[in-house]
């Protein structure tokens, strides 16, 4: 029996100090990983983000490949088959001119993103660089500045977008016809390119007052003297330290963004503004569809499932990508 | 103190912060009010004082952090009181600032490297990407920091490692004057006793000249070769160390030294305790004469009339009281 009084059994050998390998072996560490990285880690640990970002990939996929390899194209009227209900030939039926609902369900969901992501892009990019300097340079400068966001916010916008659309529609398409316009502006047509230029002009206020808000608070931040202390430039200070650490809300509004310029094109096409025949978007399928929605309802659910399910899925996104773009979150 | 050349020079430098009250009336608040004082090449110039006194704001507008309402802040002889933009970058260089919270003086989104690196991307310290990470493994060496430490995030450190990073942040443009603004007040006791350890080696192996904002009148007296006394933006008393804590001539400076927790019950006992009466007065408006006359128990009519002058007694020692040694 080796008892504790046992001395014997306890060999001096076993108390020599640890050679500095051995110290190496002891000491956990974590592998070095990047921010962006670290990040993706913790956006695929969090299950409803990662779906949300399966179902906004597979709806991307769907939006650019599906119209190429589709059987029919979204234009083609196909005589004789007029409101078809949902088959194995046309999965959504087909509407009352005899086109493939699929096709142009599928059509409208590229029109649609591609509506709501470039104009989120564009507000966030516009909204940030203003709230950023607002917020940054305080005083005058931020006086001024807030109050041309409160004119700007105060205008109605749809009232502002239907006019400008209406005031814009001669002059852009004078430009598109005398053949100087690139060919992307060609195919996106008067009523698309309007709503852009109005989504640029009216709609990044909120994004400039989040930031702005965000900005006044951080500037004080002690890591922003520091920066400040070595010398960093107001430009590096701006774009290093604080619009980094309110990339979260950013986000959030961006993201928040997509759904609201969605809804603001499905709108304008409802009421004949947006984008026009035979292109189609998921509002402006909606609206032809409302015709008929006592006879074939399945015209108006197919379009809307699609608007709700690409909005539902930008917003649970969003909310996981905040999260795991937060360090602080990290457990 | 054989050789006293004179790093920093500090004259009539004044700090105001213009607030604004529910009228409209515009009013100051003289958070640093006509200081003037040498800080010596090589040494820790310590600056004590109650909240609100304007160590901070001092510190802080020496380096420009703040725009000083007026004054000058000069250099090794060379007034940066007025440069601006690209004409301040090699001074920005020369004086560093340590964060008294080194929990908000990283920044979160930023690795350790990216934090160390700044410093030197700013000033063209490192002339290739592998020279930046072996000045950064080597710089957080210095400052005892694990170099794997390198790629992580602020977060995952203790208060103590915090500080070393914010340390390795200041010494990487190898400055010559560093101001540490409590650095030791927001950490835990046992850790202090390090992170002072590691500032002082630091201050031999660099030749570092240190300000010494604090308002632990122990760790002063540990770590500093002269102090300033703060009241309400004035500097009332400036002195070496030792004879600041044996000899003190201003009535604030009495009143404090007996504030200093002691350890020992018996001779806590029969020490007698200055107790000051009121609150120390608002810096929106201050009162005439000697900003201490309201609290203090000496004080005469001159008091009220005179600003005292800060001046010397003999020896370096600095007094701003009509009685110095007469009370």
């Amino acid at each position: 029996m080796n008892t504790i009084n046992d001395t014997k059994v306890l060999e001096k050998n076993l108390f020599l100090p640890a050679t500095d390998e051995e110290k190496a072996t002891a000491e956990i560490m974590r592998p070095s990983v990047s921010y962006w990285r670290d990040a993706w880690n913790r956006l695929r640990a969090n299950k409803v983000a990662t779906g949300a970002l399966v179902v906004i990939i597979l709806i991307i996929l769907a939006a650019i490949i599906g119209p190429i390899i589709s059987p029919y194209s979204y234009e083609q009227i196909i005589e004789g088959q007029e409101n078809l209900k949902p088959s194995m030939q046309h999965i959504f039926g087909t509407d009352s001119l005899g086109r493939d609902l699929f096709t142009r369900t599928m059509i409208g969901a590229r029109i649609s993103l591609a509506v709501g992501v470039v104009a989120a892009i564009m507000i966030s990019i516009i909204g940030i660089i203003y709230g950023a300097i607002s917020g940054f340079f305080g005083g005058w400068v931020d006086n001024i500045m807030m109050r041309i966001v409160d004119i700007v916010y105060s205008v109605p916008t749809i009232l502002i977008v239907i006019l400008l659309q209406v005031v814009l529609k001669k002059p852009i398409d004078s430009y598109i016809k005398s053949g100087h316009a690139p060919a992307f502006l060609n195919s996106m047509g008067v009523g698309l390119i309007s709503i852009f230029l109005v989504m640029a002009l009216l709609y990044w206020v909120d994004m400039a007052r989040i930031v702005r808000g965000q900005i006044l608070a951080l500037k004080e931040q002690e890591y922003v003297l520091a920066a400040k202390v070595l010398g960093a430039s107001n430009r590096s200070i701006i774009f290093k330290h604080l619009i980094p650490n309110c990339i979260g809300q950013i986000i959030v509004v961006t993201t928040l963004k997509i759904p609201e310029a969605i809804f603001t094109e499905s709108f304008l096409s409802f009421i004949g503004l947006g984008v026009s025949s035979p292109m189609a978007s998921l509002g402006s399928l909606s609206q032809t569809a409302l015709k008929g929605i006592y006879s074939f309802p399945y015209m108006l659910i197919f379009p809307a499932a699609a608007i709700s399910v690409i909005i539902l899925s930008f917003n649970l996104f969003g909310d996981g990508l905040r999260d795991a773009l937060d360090p602080r979150m990290k457990k | 103190m054989e050789n006293k050349s004179t790093l920093v020079e500090i004259r009539n430098l004044k700090q105001y912060f213009t607030i604004k009250n529910s009228v409209g009336k515009k009013g100051y608040v003289k958070a640093v009010d006509n200081v003037t004082f040498d800080i010596y090449k090589g040494e820790t110039l310590g600056l004590v004082g109650e909240s609100g006194s304007g160590k901070t704001t001092l510190g802080r507008s020496m380096l420009r952090i703040y725009n000083p309402t007026s004054g000058t802040v000069k250099i090794d002889g060379i007034d940066i009181t007025k440069f601006q933009g690209k004409k301040l970058l090699p001074y920005r260089k020369k004086m560093q600032y340590i964060f008294q919270d080194p929990y908000a003086s990283l920044d979160p989104r930023m690795t350790v490297s990216d934090i160390v690196g700044e410093a030197l991307d700013i000033h063209g310290l490192a002339g290739s990407k592998s020279d930046r990470a072996d000045k950064i493994r080597e710089l957080l060496t210095l400052v005892g920091l694990n170099t794997e430490h390198a790629s992580r995030y602020p977060h995952e450190f203790s208060g103590g490692q915090r500080q070393r990073i914010g340390i390795a942040r200041a010494i990487a443009v190898q400055p010559d004057f560093i101001v540490c603004d409590e650095p030791v007040s927001a950490l835990d006791v046992s850790i202090r006793a390090q992170i002072i350890n590691t500032l002082e080696e630091m201050q031999d192996r660099l030749n570092l000249t240190y300000l010494f904002i604090s308002h632990d009148l122990g760790v002063v007296r540990h770590t500093c070769d002269r102090v300033g006394v703060m009241y309400l933006g004035h500097i009332v008393e400036l002195v070496e160390s030792e004879e600041l804590y044996k000899n003190p001539l201003h009535p604030y400076t009495k009143a404090l030294l007996t504030a200093i927790p002691e350890p020992n019950p018996d001779t806590a006992k029969k020490r007698n305790r200055i107790i000051l009466k009121g609150e120390i007065p608002s810096p929106v408006n201050p009162p005439s004469g000697c900003k201490f006359r309201t609290r203090c128990p000496y004080a005469k009519d001159i008091c009220s009339q005179k600003v005292p002058e800060l001046t010397d007694c003999g020896n370096g020692h600095y007094v701003s009281c009509h009685f110095a040694g007469k009370i």
